[in-house]
């Protein structure tokens, strides 16, 4: 039965497809346990070369419409979630069919790696990238499909230890299968695919040698990122589901301690920048009451007013409250 | 910090160059859907063509077949029934023009009583009604006054005209000889206009097949039965055997009501000049007849 395996093994690297590279499209849908937010980004760019937004389109969830589980599945109330989607697709208009996907961070599972080299071929590469991550899967590493970014440290000669640091994002296929069957059906395709948070690191402040932390709390989950110039030194998601406000509020503010702490104490870098980004907004008491905790300045992460100098005043609103990722996905597009 | 992640699957062969082929596809498959709708209008066009070619035929076809059967309704029609069986008659006569020597040799030998044989028989020429040279000869002279008798009343002979004869002068049973000439009326000629022969007008009541028959083997026996030939053909033989007799060298024509005056001794002026007399040297057997010249 030799020839079977061999195969199966030609079958499977002939069906291989790895994932595209980064790509902004006119159409953004950031899928959240509570909300669906929709934005169309305008043909032309503002100034400083960022994407403008359009249209934007904000539509609230049934609780239990999302679970967002690495291990799936995560869509739960499929008619609820598709015609949210259906819905805030028709008030942003029918721009481009590929449309990008912003993704709850909890299905997601993100890693840092250094390594001392990286294989030429991607498909080789993702297979190392996921043996890697099989401590961190809830899953078989053959069911993740991985996107990955390669950082050199700074410093680092060719010959060092672990001269390249690699950031991989592993989602399980048949969840990321379930939002795009979503996508398809409104006549749809993903052509950018991003857990949400990802997308707010490109508005941290790129001249800024220490490192950054970043806190963004959204429906009941937090996640924390730690930045280093172009480098993902630190990634952490919580779903604090179940808890009622101020309970959920202590919870991400001791979490954020933690990880300010051990950041400083393992990684030996400082962290000059704190961020704070809330949708909806946080009150001025919660940024306070974080600062105090962390004995730091907090800083609010905003969406840039330029990014949404085409949109409608009721739509600026919206776009101020939710729509800080689409503000990041287009300063990234830069 | 830029982003360069995407989870999102890359595009396929197929995707990345969907949209670089399908305009020329496009143009190709627009350039062959053009092509064939111009083939099937010229088909469709000669179809039509062949169609209405078809039709015309068809209805020339129906248009004889219908004067076809006016033709035959008229033909069918009681004054037109008489003219097909003339015509019929008239082809039948066509036919029977078609001499056949042995045909009349089979006519005269039937004509021949058991005592009497041919001696000579020619025909100089066959145009017109040909006129046969017969010699024959018997034991006596009874017999062939029976073949002259039988000559004279056939059917197929006519004008028949003994040129020379020779007789036993002292009875001791010395062969009878004579020469004489006749018309063939069957194998050309008209049929039976001397004798009576059946005429259309006659025919049609037995019809046309058996008036356009031809006369054969059955009609060279005399058609008049023994007793009316003794009363009309008989006497005239014998008077003309004793004329060629009294006379010979003289040409004595049978049937005629006059006979050459019987005379003593041999003289070549006929007796009656009204009788046919052949030219000098135009003795029996000869090759130039009495008849009708030649055409």
């Amino acid at each position: 039965m030799q020839w079977k395996t061999q195969i199966k093994e030609l079958w499977t690297r002939a069906s291989w497809s790895g994932t595209a590279a980064f790509t902004l499209p006119g159409v953004l849908f950031e899928i959240q346990p509570d909300f669906v937010l929709a934005a169309r980004l305008a043909g032309r760019s503002n100034d400083n070369g960022h994407a403008q937004v359009g249209h934007v389109a904000w539509e609230p969830l049934e609780p239990g419409t999302l679970a967002a589980s690495p291990g799936g599945p995560a869509v739960l109330n499929s008619p609820s979630l598709a015609g949210a989607l259906a819905k805030t697709a028709a008030l942003v208009g029918n721009g481009q069919n590929r449309t990008g996907l912003l993704l709850p961070d909890g299905v997601a599972r993100v890693g840092v790696f250094p390594l001392e080299s990286l294989p030429e071929n991607r498909r080789e590469a993702a297979t190392v990238l996921g043996w890697k991550m099989r401590e961190t899967l809830p899953f078989p590493p053959e069911e993740a499909r991985l996107t990955y970014q390669i950082a050199r440290v700074p410093g680092a000669t060719v010959s060092a230890e672990a001269s390249l640091e690699v950031i991989v994002v592993a989602v399980r296929s048949s969840v990321l299968v379930e939002f795009e069957r979503l996508i398809e059906g409104i006549n749809r395709s993903s052509a950018m695919i991003l857990p949400a948070t990802m997308a707010l690191l490109p508005l941290l402040a790129s001249d800024i040698a220490g490192g950054q932390f970043l806190l963004h709390v959204y429906s009941s989950t937090a996640t924390y990122a730690v930045v280093e110039r172009q480098r993902l030194r630190f990634w952490r998601s919580r779903d604090f589901a179940g808890l009622d406000l101020d309970e959920f509020f202590v919870q991400v503010v001791a979490e954020a301690g933690r990880v300010v702490a051990s950041t400083e104490d393992r990684l030996s870098l400082p962290l000059e920048r704190i961020w704070l980004c809330t949708r909806p907004p946080a009150t001025d008491a919660w940024a306070g009451q974080l600062a105090a905790v962390l004995g730091r300045q907090v800083e609010r992460l905003e969406t840039a007013p330029e990014a949404s100098g085409l949109l409608a005043r009721e739509d600026r609103a919206l776009f101020r409250r939710y729509g800080v990722t689409l503000a990041g996905l287009a300063a990234n597009h830069q | 910090m830029k982003i360069g992640l995407n989870l999102a699957p890359s595009q396929s062969f197929r995707q990345r160059h969907l949209l670089a082929w399908s305009l020329p596809l496009l143009t190709i498959s627009l350039a062959l859907l053009i092509r064939l709708v111009f083939s099937i209008q010229t088909n469709w066009i000669e179809y039509r063509s062949v169609g209405r070619s078809v039709l015309r035929e068809q209805d020339r076809r129906n248009e004889l077949a219908a004067r076809e059967a006016g033709l035959k309704r008229q033909l069918d029609e009681p004054a037109n029934r008489a003219l097909l069986r003339e015509v019929q008659f008239v082809n039948s006569v066509i036919d029977q023009r078609q001499f056949s020597f042995t045909e009349m040799e089979a006519k005269v030998t039937a004509l021949l009583p058991p005592e009497v044989r041919v001696t000579a028989l020619s025909m100089p020429d066959s145009a017109g009604e040909p006129l046969i040279h017969v010699g024959v000869e018997g034991s006596s002279e009874g017999p062939v006054e029976t073949f002259l008798i039988n000559l004279e009343d056939s059917p197929d002979f006519r004008d028949t005209m003994i040129t020379g004869a020779g007789f036993d002068e002292k009875g001791n049973g010395a062969p009878v000889g004579i020469s004489c000439t006749a018309h063939y009326v069957t194998g050309h000629g008209e049929r039976g206009t001397a004798k009576g022969a059946a005429t259309p007008a006659e025919s049609s009541g037995a019809g046309a097949e058996e008036a356009g028959s031809k006369p054969g083997s059955k009609q060279t026996a005399p058609a008049k039965t023994a007793g009316a030939r003794e009363l009309t053909t008989a006497p005239r033989v014998a008077a003309g055997l004793a004329a060629a007799r009294a006379n010979p060298g003289v040409p004595v024509k049978i049937g005629t009501g006059k006979m050459p005056p019987v005379q003593k001794g041999s003289s070549t002026k006929p007796a009656n000049p009204s009788l046919p007399v052949a030219p000098a040297g135009n003795a029996a057997g000869s090759t130039s007849p009495a008849g009708p010249a030649p055409k």
